[in-house]
């Protein structure tokens, strides 16, 4: 069984990378949309030619900006959906449906023409403060761990404690900054970012992401992306 | 123009439908999915045009008795019968020795279904006999639509354009289960068994192949069908006559699409006249300033190919009209062509298809041809709302089919999706060697 993956970016491919070893038997493709205003057209456009021609089995994965609700990105979600339909001529009045255990991830099921979707929406922020709660906050959250920092720390050959380097970029350089009269940061790429110059990575936030998720073992990858696997898993 | 076809056991389709069907359709899919078979029926169903009556007499005096109908006219566009060139695709060179039909007195033919090859385990057929009578000619005109001996072999089915009315034994249930009304469509009936779905047969009209279109048919006399067979034949001469008085300008058009295609043959005229060796038929000639002239099947597969095609491309595009539409089959362009001959080929055939009535079908496996088409629909050389492609999926003897629009073609090209392989959508091979490169550590 293949899972599209329907992403606002290129981090979530990464992060699906590293998930997909706890699904074996089942093959991912990840589409970065490069945006959350472009995954509706590119559900219709990508899944459009698939609904009732073979099992379908799409996971979107979203962010969610300040302002934006729940409630609001899932209708956004259904209005796409109703789009593919209607095009194909299917009508169903099926509904979006709480995924069993997580409060973030909903599932919309027909079995009728065989055709599965779930949205996970990333809804805890990494540290206080910040003002959208999004992927990379996952990837924060897991690279804020002492382990991971130190592994990271060790792959940049820099003899460092990872404690260390957590206080410096979640505390000292942002009140340093502060203190200079910058604005407070604001996202989780911005520490994303601050963290990966303080290794000295050279690097984007998604090959951080892919760093971060290398230097995790299993099991704390599995607690800090519990709600994606099992978003994953209803489907 | 055709939008809606629907089917009974023809060839490989037991049952199946396809609609939304445009000016231009692209028709993708796996070996066996009904791409050819679409074809075939679309070319049997716009050759038939040859008026004739159909009467059952056992249903007379009701109205279904006696029906305007129509059969495969004697020759199609480029001068061949349609049925015997149908049966040459699947190796069957002979004519037709068992049609089970004689001429009658009033030289129409008496089809016998009853006559068809017996299998115990087969349902009856639905009816034992019918005939195609020729329609009476106007006054002090000669009797052109009498049958001959010689139509016997060329003769399997009959179509009933938008019948009043039709009785139920010729009425498949799915069909009737559609809600479809008799009036709504051209019905068509084959009966040459080895054209007929074969397996599963539980209800009489098991035994023939049925189908309708929806929609308005193409000019009979204007119907295309380009594949290899033609592409390594001879032009017919009827053919090469017709076209040499009827369009002005027939060689020189030729010569110019040619060297759009062939850059080298800029300077080249071109005749066509007799095939070599006291061949039957016409081929293409091309002749440089002060030299011999060579024959085009001198040349490459490529440019045979492309030559043939442009020479009924050209014709069939400067005789339509709104009166008399036309339609262009074409199986597997990309055939013999180099992708850069290919891209221009495609370019010169789009040309000449432009604001021209001739609707399109296009089978192929060639994932250039389904970009080369995207692109030319992204830069509106290909109108988007006039062309679709349509992924066609036989399973257990139904036809399935999924349709692309231009977004959708252009999304799934541009993530690395393959529109021909729904089932496993994996990365296009040249895609998955590009992403191993990219992955081997060795390299990088």
């Amino acid at each position: 069984m293949k899972i599209l993956v329907f992403a606002e970016g290129k981090t979530e491919e990464k992060v699906i990378e590293r998930l997909k070893q706890f699904f074996p038997g089942f093959a991912f493709q990840t589409f970065d949309c490069k945006g959350k205003d472009k995954i509706n057209s590119e559900i219709v456009t990508k899944l459009g030619p698939l609904v009732g021609q073979q099992p379908v089995r799409a996971l979107i994965l979203r962010d969610k900006d300040s302002g934006e609700t729940i409630a609001r990105i899932i209708q956004s979600v259904d209005n796409g959906l109703k789009g593919i339909l209607k095009q194909r001529g299917i009508n169903t009045s099926l509904q979006f449906q709480r995924v069993t255990g997580v409060w973030n991830a909903f599932v919309w099921d027909a079995p009728s023409i065989d055709f599965r979707l779930v949205i996970h929406i990333a809804s805890r922020r990494s540290l206080s403060g910040l003002t959208k709660c999004t992927i990379d906050d996952l990837v924060l959250r897991l690279a804020l761990n002492q382990n991971v920092a130190a592994n990271l720390a060790q792959r940049q050959s820099l003899n460092v404690r990872g404690q260390v380097i957590i206080q410096k970029v979640t505390q000292e350089i942002p009140a340093l900054l502060q203190r200079n009269g910058f604005p407070p940061l604001s996202e989780a790429k911005d520490y994303v970012r601050l963290y990966a110059a303080v290794l000295r990575m050279h690097t984007s936030p998604p090959v951080f992401a892919a760093n971060v998720l290398a230097s995790a073992n299993n099991n704390l990858v599995q607690q800090n992306f519990a709600s994606i696997i099992a978003a994953i898993r209803a489907l | 123009m055709i939008e809606r076809i629907m089917i009974h056991r023809f060839r490989g389709i037991r049952q199946g439908h396809i609609d939304r069907l445009r000016k231009v359709n692209l028709l993708i899919g796996p070996n066996n999915s009904g791409k050819t078979a679409l074809l075939e029926l679309l070319y049997l169903s716009a050759t038939c045009g040859r008026p004739a009556i159909f009467i059952r007499d056992d249903l007379l005096p009701d109205e279904t008795g006696t029906l305007p109908a129509r059969t495969a006219l004697a020759h199609d566009f480029s001068g061949h019968p349609p049925f015997q060139r149908l049966r040459q695709r699947h190796g069957k060179r002979g004519e037709w020795q068992d049609n089970p039909a004689t001429l009658t007195r009033e030289r129409g033919i008496a089809v016998r279904l009853d006559l068809l090859k017996k299998d115990v385990r087969a349902p009856d057929v639905p009816w034992a006999e019918f005939r195609l009578e020729p329609p009476l000619p106007e006054w002090g005109e000669k009797d052109i639509y009498a049958f001959e001996q010689a139509d016997l072999a060329q003769i399997a089915l009959f179509s009933l354009p938008q019948p009043k009315a039709l009785d139920a034994s010729m009425i498949p249930a799915t069909f009737a289960e559609s809600g479809i009304q008799p009036g709504d469509a051209h019905w068509y009936y084959l009966w040459e068994p080895d054209w007929v779905y074969r397996w599963k047969l539980q209800h009489p009209l098991d035994r023939l192949a049925v189908w309708t279109t929806h929609g308005s048919m193409p000019d009979p006399a204007r119907v295309m069908f380009y594949d290899t067979v033609a592409a390594s034949s001879h032009l017919t001469t009827s053919f090469a006559q017709w076209a040499y008085n009827t369009v002005p300008d027939w060689h020189e058009h030729i010569a110019e699409r040619m060297a759009e295609i062939f850059p080298s043959l800029k300077e080249a005229t071109i005749e066509v006249t007799d095939a070599p060796d006291n061949q039957h038929g016409r081929t293409g000639y091309v002749r440089f300033r002060g030299q011999t002239p060579l024959g085009i099947d001198q040349f490459g597969d490529g440019a045979r190919h492309a030559f043939k095609l442009i020479a009924h491309l050209v014709a069939l595009a400067a005789t339509v009209d709104e009166s008399h539409p036309g339609m262009m089959l074409w199986e597997e362009p990309e055939v013999f062509q180099n992708p850069a001959t290919l891209g221009r080929l495609l370019d010169v055939v789009v040309h000449l298809l432009k604001d021209k009535p001739i609707q399109v079908f296009i089978t192929t496996q060639s994932l250039e041809v389904i970009a080369h088409l995207t692109r030319m629909l992204q830069h509106d050389i290909l109108p988007p709302e006039q062309t679709l492609a349509f992924r066609l999926n036989l399973r257990d003897g139904v036809l399935r089919s999924s349709w692309f629009n231009r977004e959708n073609l252009a999304s799934w090209l541009e993530s690395g999706l393959d529109p021909r392989v729904l089932e496993d959508i994996d990365a296009p091979l040249q895609f998955q060697l590009r992403e191993e490169v990219h992955e081997d550590p060795s390299l990088c």
